[in-house]
């Protein structure tokens, strides 16, 4: 028996969910494409779009591949994850699909008024605000509509990951909570602590401004409330990757889990570390005073910790695996792990990039080097390599093993899906590679004319290379991305139009036991109050003086009273 | 197993050693160069590194900035813009001039040069400024779509002094481009 038999209403659910998800990359895939081109000057002329038309293309790819295709993933790899650990379906199927129609109404609303940008003639004016959507820039209120409405349906759903685990522990009183249950309910603990931000954001200042109810808003504080939840935002990202890495990964590479406990704690880890950190996107503003963007950068630097543990659980894992399957020697056991296999290769790449990305990651958040490289196309460079690989290409991995299971239809154009992950691999470090050197060589992120005009590039300085072959290799880089999205496609599409039932699958949904299990961990991690109880104190101490310094002079207006009047 | 089971798991097993081999093998050499680009650069005194400051070379005349700083009066660049449209761009520019000399002076700006190269010919006149006053005038020049101005000429005439004219070739700051 397959998922979609044993549980074929959740199966339809996480259907839809990856549906628009992949609409949602193929749409935004396309968008980056068309960015990297014009911004780089290949085929300028070819292109559809001019220098204006360029911001709504970045828009759109951010809004649709960072918000819009992780979320609707996200919330239906969830599902699949909690009725298969919990073995039960869904609490209330009902208020799940209400939650996912939220998140479509949001997309189709912010999709719409981005789009816009194209054609004024559509009904809202544009959303060219880019995905990181603080003032002064400002968008139709549909935008930002649309937004809040994506989040709010992603909180529905968590309400039901939530009160299905209650229903489990009733009838499981002394149980400990399956693994990919946890990973689930601590990831939505802190995507509920952090999204609180964005919320307050949009609901009390974005809308009634776009609206006109209120004629300014202060850019510090809807900033920070941005990056409240712009920071987390990532981690929303990862985990579920981590989910991946930690209990589908061994299994793919013919082993188990190395240490369930060490997974706990990674993820508890993250309920404490991932919000009080948003500040460190904040270096270079004024009004926030140094003492908390150091604690920022402190707490940042403290979620190498998780991270590092996850790289020696999983590589742990991995050669265990490989142990199993006749490898042996220091090295050459990796010889023995299953590259061929799509859903393996996928998720081993993506976590080998990930370790690129968080190197990357650190020169970001030290106060003092940020500054080199801050809003240079060493951050896109450096995000790329995170939720553009780590969690796109996992997802990626994770489909070709769970969307048979959820469809009842074996994988097709398995040698297209096997080869997919590796022009995955080689575009991104193409691309991610020359934004990196580009970065550090001062060309700007967020912009369609990075070198003004032809004779521009003399104005950066490269420490090695030329700026026209690290605007070559992007472009390159960007290429051979589209050309592994495409064929990820078609497998994708390939396998869904195909007729149910005519073969056996080829993968089941059975994981297996972790080699140390979760009764090897002391219980207190299971203790959920306790953990959201301490994250809400350190997002207290790390934000609550500075948003009570910054709402104290003035909500609206900086130096007006604190409530408007 | 078949002797075309045989060949078709061989054969898989070919392309598996190709993908790593270039999967892997593609970015370590690309990161391998990178490292060693760096380190040649900062340790090896690498010609890049050693460069001034390239933002010295690519300055031009920029907004604020006198046209012909040789000529006695003041040619300065008040403000200078691309204006986005659908299919093409269109490049203004305001000069004010002020005649700190005894005699009329005219300035005349002339053809513009994108980046790409394009010409595009001008014929802008401040007019005739008595000695002592200001005056302050736009040119505006259509561009090709996605070009940008690199270049601008200009001539100062100084009527009191037989017509004597004074003509550069000016090479323009970075000039925003504004949709």
């Amino acid at each position: 028996m397959t998922y979609v038999d044993d549980y074929p209403k959740a199966a339809k659910l996480v259907r839809w969910h990856f549906g628009v998800a992949f609409l949602a990359l193929a749409l935004g895939g396309a968008f980056g494409l068309l960015q990297a081109l014009y911004r780089t000057g290949h085929f300028r002329s070819l292109l559809p779009i001019n220098a204006t038309e360029y911001y709504t293309v970045l828009t759109g790819h951010g809004v649709l591949l960072a918000l819009v295709f992780t979320t609707f993933f996200i919330c239906g790899l969830f599902v699949w994850a909690t009725t298969s650990s919990l073995d039960r379906p869904l609490a209330s199927a009902r208020l799940a699909r209400v939650g996912f129609v939220s998140m479509l109404v949001g997309t189709v609303l912010a999709a719409v008024a981005i789009l816009n940008g194209f054609a004024p003639g559509l009904p809202f004016e544009s959303a060219d605000v880019l995905y990181t959507f603080y003032a002064p820039l400002k968008a139709h209120p549909a935008f930002y509509v649309g937004a809040a409405l994506l989040v709010v349906g992603s909180w529905i759903l968590g309400a039901v990951y939530f009160l299905t685990y209650r229903e489990w522990r009733t009838d499981n009183p002394d149980a400990r909570i399956p693994l990919q249950t946890f990973m689930v309910l601590t990831t939505f603990i802190m995507w509920y602590l952090s999204s609180i931000g964005v919320a307050v954001e949009v609901v009390v200042f974005l809308i009634p401004w776009s609206l006109g109810w209120i004629g300014h808003v202060d850019p510090l504080l809807t900033r920070s409330l941005f990056w409240y939840f712009g920071h987390p935002v990532v981690y929303f990202w990862l985990l579920p990757g981590y989910l991946a890495w930690y209990t589908l990964l061994p299994k793919f590479a013919g082993g188990r889990l190395f240490s369930d406990p060490l997974a706990r704690v990674v993820f508890v880890l993250f309920v404490l570390l991932s919000t009080p950190v948003g500040f460190h996107h904040q270096y270079l503003d004024p009004g926030i005073a140094d003492g908390f963007k150091f604690i920022a950068m402190t707490n940042t630097m403290m979620l190498l910790l998780p991270s590092l543990l996850t790289a020696f659980t999983v590589v742990a894992s991995l050669e265990h695996g490989a142990r199993q399957r006749g490898g042996d020697g220091y090295l050459s056991w990796l010889r023995a792990l299953p590259w061929g296999e799509p859903a393996f290769a996928g998720c081993a790449l993506a976590g080998l990039m990930f370790a690129a990305g968080g190197f990357s990651g650190m020169i970001n958040a030290g106060m003092n080097i940020n500054y080199l490289i801050h809003n240079t196309l060493w951050v896109p460079g450096h995000f790329h390599l995170t939720v553009g690989t780590a969690f796109a290409l996992t997802a990626m991995a994770v489909s070709y093993w769970l969307v048979p299971q959820l469809t009842g239809k074996r994988l097709r154009h398995r040698r297209i899906a096997s080869v997919q992950p590796y022009v995955w691999f080689v575009g991104m470090t193409l691309m991610s590679n020359a934004m990196h050197r580009g970065g550090l060589a001062g060309l700007p992120r967020r912009t369609a004319e990075p070198l003004f005009r032809d004779t521009g590039a003399a104005a950066f300085d490269p420490v090695f290379g030329s700026i026209a072959e690290i605007q070559f290799q992007i472009a390159a880089g960007a290429t051979l991305l589209v050309v592994a999205l495409g064929m990820f496609l078609l497998v994708m599409l390939g396998t869904w139009l195909s007729r149910a039932n005519v073969a056996q699958l080829s993968v089941n949904g059975h994981i297996p036991e972790p080699l140390s299990g979760p009764d090897d961990s002391p219980r207190v991690l299971d203790n959920l109050w306790l953990w959201t109880g301490i994250a809400v104190l350190l997002v207290v101490i790390a934000y609550g003086l500075p948003l009570w310094s910054m709402v104290a002079d003035g909500l609206l207006q900086p130096g007006a009273a604190p409530i408007p009047v | 197993m078949t002797a075309d089971g045989d060949d078709e798991d061989v054969s898989r097993r070919w392309l598996i050693r190709a993908l790593v081999g270039l999967g892997i093998g593609i970015p370590i050499a690309v990161e391998a160069t990178t490292f060693l680009g760096l380190l040649s650069s900062r340790l090896g005194g690498g010609d890049s590194g050693t460069e001034a400051p390239a933002t010295t070379t690519a300055s031009g005349t920029g907004i604020g900035e006198e046209l012909l700083p040789a000529t006695a009066p003041a040619d300065t660049l008040a403000d200078a813009f691309v204006q986005v449209a659908d299919d093409a761009w269109r490049f203004e520019a305001t000069v004010t001039v002020a005649n700190t000399t005894d005699g009329p002076y005219t300035l005349k700006l002339g053809a513009v040069t994108t980046g790409s190269g394009s010409r595009v010919d001008g014929g802008h006149s401040s007019g005739r400024v008595p000695p002592g006053e200001s005056r302050t005038f736009t040119g505006a020049w259509p561009l090709p779509a996605g070009e940008t101005p690199a270049t601008l000429d200009v001539t100062g005439v100084r009527h009191a002094d037989g017509g004597e004219e004074t003509t550069r070739t000016v090479r323009l700051g970075d000039v925003p481009v504004r949709g």
